[in-house]
């Protein structure tokens, strides 16, 4: 008798694990259940499992036991206590010198996020503060193919009132009882919520694109329902 | 119960049924497509591909393609990625398969790579490599791959030195690369905008596509100029792929096209709901303030 489990059958196989694993996941729409938080732990596993093995396969081993073990570059061996620090954490007569290699880590990380921080961000200001009204240049951001000598300063004009308001609206420092100030703090905070409304949008549209890949994959690859 | 008070309380779970039945329908029966409405962004994306191929300098050099994604955002990014690899194939370009963010993005990348190449006479090693994933800080990785690929990589995901390859013998640092398109689900592209677009002696161009989710947050950097394009979530992919295809760069659409008449239709749907909701629940607030007036007479 020639087993189920021959090479022409993994892709079937595989199918209706995935299928079962995703109407397992699915089963929480109907209501919270044990199907449900055993398929939750197995994909958490999954993906922690995962990860471990591609770290060792294209990091570690490569990068450090290799060099190490066959390639006589022994010095990488004090790599492994350093790395070890990190875990006296979890022994409350050890912790402190979890803090050794923490404070390395931290100041490696706040010293690159200096450098990163300059060159994401500083373009950015610049280009959220550079909005003539008047015989603005032409436009050559990407994207921008729409911009005209009209829709361009009344692009700008809508960005200035924008930033305006909504900075009024964070004015936090002193009591706002100027009409002027309320009516633009007022503004701001409606515009803080289209722009809230427009992110909380976009984010339906996300959930709902991870839906259609589900539904495709049982409609298509499981059920070939689907074209 | 009268009907505003039953549609004040439909039980979700009819909600998530309709919801799957308006999605699997142009699934199943597939809508004959109109002409794609291609936004600035995803055009501006094909143009600066279009640009660093049509360069006879850039079109020497590599194109790094990072996968900073899992399988949970596949459905969008890896569309999005199937678009871009036929278009740098159908270009020629040489390309590197990358990923620093999630190490699922390593074998995503090279299953997608394994079955469009063909199409295109791409072969692993010639024409593709995949550099696998390197995991840590992402900060030293990229800045470090800006100076020396070599000694950055080390080994691709066969376990073979980069000097090694064919493919790579010509691309040591940054000033070997053309241009760099991130893939991602997180918010990995700062990394390229802070440590290695402007480390070589031209600056790189950077594409960027990424889950609808985080659009939002990415528009700023394109109107400043440091991305040249943007693919927002699974519409981005519908509308590269309706781009390449006008190109003749691809034979057939992918699965953005085939996906966006059940977007279209579930946002129908949504604002439908919200609209029935909110209309159901003024009524019904009005009535009880009516009937609260009556009785307070």
């Amino acid at each position: 008798m020639q087993s189920f489990f021959r090479p022409d059958n993994i892709g079937v196989i595989v199918t209706w694990i995935g299928a079962i694993c995703t109407l397992g996941l699915y089963s929480i729409l109907y209501r919270e259940n044990k199907v449900f938080r055993f398929f939750e732990h197995l994909f958490i596993g999954l993906g922690v499992g995962y990860g471990l093995v591609i770290t060792w396969t294209d990091v570690l081993k490569p990068r450090w036991w290799d060099p190490m073990v066959a390639e006589g570059q022994w010095w990488w061996a004090a790599a492994l206590p350093a790395a070890l620090l990190f875990y006296t954490v979890y022994s409350r007569r050890n912790a402190w010198m979890s803090r050794l290699i923490f404070g390395f880590f931290f100041g490696l990380t706040a010293g690159q996020a200096f450098q990163r921080y300059a060159a994401v961000q500083f373009p950015l200001i610049r280009s959220a503060v550079n909005v003539p009204l008047i015989n603005p240049p032409e436009v050559t951001a990407p994207g921008a193919y729409w911009m005209t000598p009209i829709s361009a300063p009344l692009n700008n004009l809508i960005f200035l009132v924008i930033v305006v308001s909504v900075m009024s609206y964070f004015f936090f420092s002193y009591e706002q009882k100027n009409k002027a100030v309320l009516g633009t703090s007022k503004l701001g905070r409606y515009l803080l919520m289209f722009a809230f409304g427009a992110i909380f949008g976009s984010t339906i549209m996300a959930r709902l694109s991870l839906l259609i890949g589900r539904l495709y994959f049982l409609l298509h690859d499981w059920l070939h329902l689907a074209s | 119960m009268n009907l505003l008070n039953r549609l004040q309380n439909i039980d979700s779970r009819l909600l998530y049924l309709l919801l799957a039945l308006v999605v699997s329908v142009p699934l199943i029966f597939p809508i004959p497509a109109g002409k794609a409405v291609v936004l600035p962004q995803s055009r501006s994306f094909f143009d600066s591909v279009e640009r660093v191929t049509g360069d006879p300098v850039a079109q020497k050099k590599l194109v790094i393609v990072s996968f900073s994604f899992s399988a949970s955002t596949a459905t969008e990014n890896l569309s999005q990625a199937d678009a871009i690899l036929r278009h740098l194939m159908a270009r020629r370009m040489k390309i590197a398969l990358f990923s620093f963010s999630d190490p699922q993005g390593r074998d995503l990348a090279q299953g997608l790579a394994e079955r469009i190449a063909p199409e295109y006479g791409y072969q692993y090693g010639r024409d593709y490599v995949n550099w696998g994933y390197k995991s840590g800080d992402p900060a030293p990785n990229i800045k470090s791959l800006s100076r020396d690929i070599y000694g950055t990589i080390g080994k691709d995901i066969k376990g073979t030195p980069l000097a090694q390859i064919p493919l790579m013998q010509n691309y040591k640092s940054v000033n070997d690369v053309a241009m760099v398109v991130e893939i991602s689900s997180v918010s990995s592209l700062e990394y390229w905008l802070g440590y290695f677009a402007a480390a070589g002696e031209n600056r790189i161009p950077i594409n960027y596509g990424c889950t609808a989710v985080m659009a939002p947050e990415a528009f700023p950097f394109l109107k400043s100029g440091q991305i040249s394009g943007l693919l927002n979530g699974l519409t981005g992919a519908g509308e590269y792929e309706a781009l390449i295809l006008q190109a003749k760069y691809a034979t057939q659409p992918g699965f953005g096209s085939r996906a966006s008449a059940s977007l279209s239709f579930a946002h129908f749907l949504i604002i439908l709901l919200i609209v029935v909701g909110n209309v159901s629940m003024i009524v019904l607030r009005r009535q009880q303030a009516a009937a609260a007036a009556r009785e307070a007479r």
